[in-house]
């Protein structure tokens, strides 16, 4: 049949991360209701919300994919690289109880709701800052110009980086992210450059850490570092969290907020809505992250030989649990492909479930919530440019390339 | 202030009773407590001033977002 010519074209393209509009893919594995082998990516994929639920929170698939790295090393990048791999290893999103449940909750008393609350006056003032810079200029590019700025200062506030060295620190952080990012042989030929960047971010944390102690502040370095001397955690594990909460909270909120303001502008209806209604933020902004999810795939790897819905699943197999199709899945959300800013309910499954739940959640809520009603409250004439989504090619994250908008001031 | 919890929404995980154990709490069972209190979908009620932080808090960090404040 010619649907499964169509089918295995997509797949190709798809893992290319080149399929730009996933969603018809998503649709038709989501209806075979079975997790799908892809022999392109080497990883079983599941699509329906309740199955993508249901793997969330099933100890059976863990966390810890440090073993599927390893795999791909060769045997002496295994040696060479073991730092890597151990700091890997570190990161909350790679950790699995009883380890996790300790980790988790060092950092959830500093990532908290309180956090969330004290930062809005902090979000409030940089977002006045980011739109008086961009009101000098006549266009600007939504992605650069917006919303990137803003998560940046936050969390580099929230961890402690020091004002003027967020880009220094961000280019180390991403140049480890490009390891864990991979997988397959091509890790042998990342690892190098990640290596280096691990190499100078301890660097980078050996100062902070002196500097907090003699001196400590209201940062998550701080909170860390006094952790360590007490002997809970070692200087690695502090190392690792630090990197990891930077990775996992930077590119993310940037997304959601490029992604949602896309929407609205594709979407001129609901766009108008919002301006005329902007306490409708906090639905709008659960329907971002329903309907363009900026993690697409979560990623857990199989602990032991078992059956899952009519598959045999194997040790050490990855599975890649598809949010972005599971918050499409028409049995949970009536007709799924309509961006609604006033759906209610609204369960989806962008943040993740269970254990792993999230923690910056109650932040990059806030975040989106007041960079896009004060965008729109200072201009609400706006109009896109850039003609078509621009997707960059890749398979897990939605992430777009630039976003240029005119801003029509007339102030 | 008055603040409403969507009981579909509500997935139980509790995060409310740490923010503010004065208005939420789970039951035996680890159900939302307010769940006995009615059978329709949503329930909303008065919060004291002095519990205006909890709830603003509580409504944040709800990972299902159930909760909404009314004002
Ligand atoms: C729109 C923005 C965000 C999205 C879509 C998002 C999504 C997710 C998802 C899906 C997970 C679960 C991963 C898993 O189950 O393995 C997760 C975990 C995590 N996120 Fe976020 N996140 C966002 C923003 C943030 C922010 C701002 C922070 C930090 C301030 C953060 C910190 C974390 C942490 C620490 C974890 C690990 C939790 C654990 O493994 O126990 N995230 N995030």
């Amino acid at each position: 049949m010619s649907t499964e010519f169509d089918l295995d074209t997509a797949l190709n393209v798809y893992a290319k991360g080149e399929l730009f509009n996933p969603y018809p893919l998503y649709e038709t594995l989501r209806a075979r209701k079975e997790p799908f082998w892809s022999e392109n990516l080497g990883m079983w994929l599941v699509h329906g919300f309740t199955d993508v639920e249901e793997g969330l929170s099933d100890p059976r698939l863990q966390n810890d994919r440090i073993l599927g790295y390893e795999r791909s090393l060769t045997p002496e990048n295994r040696i060479k690289f073991k730092a890597l791999n151990e700091h890997l290893s570190h990161w909350l999103g790679f950790e699995d109880p009883p380890v996790h449940t300790h980790s988790r909750g060092y950092l959830k008393e500093y990532i908290s709701g309180k956090l969330a609350i004290r930062m809005k006056p902090v979000i409030q003032k940089q977002i006045q800052e980011i739109l008086a810079k961009a009101g000098s200029h006549s266009e600007i590019d939504l992605i650069t110009d917006f919303a990137y700025p803003l998560p940046l200062k936050i969390i580099c506030d929230l961890l402690g980086i020091e004002s003027g060295r967020e880009e220094e620190f961000k280019e180390l952080a991403d140049a480890i992210g490009v390891y864990p990012g991979n997988v397959g042989p091509i890790l042998n030929d990342v690892a190098p450059a990640a290596a280096l960047a691990l190499v100078k971010m301890e660097a980078f944390f050996d100062e902070m850490v002196v500097k907090r102690l003699a001196d400590p502040k209201d940062d998550l370095i701080t909170r860390l570092a006094q952790l360590s001397v007490e002997g809970l955690l070692s200087h690695q594990e502090m190392v690792s969290l630090l990197t990891f909460v930077f990775l996992a909270g930077f590119g993310t909120t940037l997304n959601l907020i490029a992604n949602g303001m896309m929407l609205l502008f594709t979407h001129p209806e609901e766009k108008e809505k919002l301006i005329a209604h902007p306490e409708m933020i906090g639905s709008a902004v659960e329907e971002f992250l329903r309907y363009e999810s900026p993690i697409q795939i979560v990623a857990r790897l199989v602990r032991e030989d078992f059956e899952w819905h009519g598959k045999q699943l194997g040790a050490g197999d990855y599975v890649g649990l598809i949010a972005g199709a599971a918050n499409r899945d028409e049995d949970i959300f009536p007709d799924p492909e309509r961006f609604d800013i006033g759906r209610e309910p609204n369960r989806h499954i962008a943040f993740g479930r269970a254990a792993h739940f999230c923690l910056g959640a109650p932040l990059a809520r806030v975040e989106a919530q007041i960079a896009v009603n004060e965008f729109f409250k200072k201009f609400p004439k706006a109009e896109m440019v850039t003609p078509v989504p621009d997707w960059l090619p890749i398979i897990s994250f939605r992430h777009l390339g630039t976003l240029k908008v005119k801003l029509n001031n007339e102030n | 202030m008055r603040i409403e919890i969507d009981l579909l929404t509500c997935q139980d995980f509790g995060e409310c009773v740490l923010s503010a154990p004065e208005l939420f709490q789970l039951d035996e069972t680890g159900k939302q407590f307010l769940r006995r209190q009615t059978s329709e979908t949503k329930f909303e009620f008065d919060v004291a001033i002095e519990y205006e932080t909890g709830a603003e808090e509580a409504a944040i960090v709800c990972p299902m977002q159930a909760l909404t404040i009314l004002h």
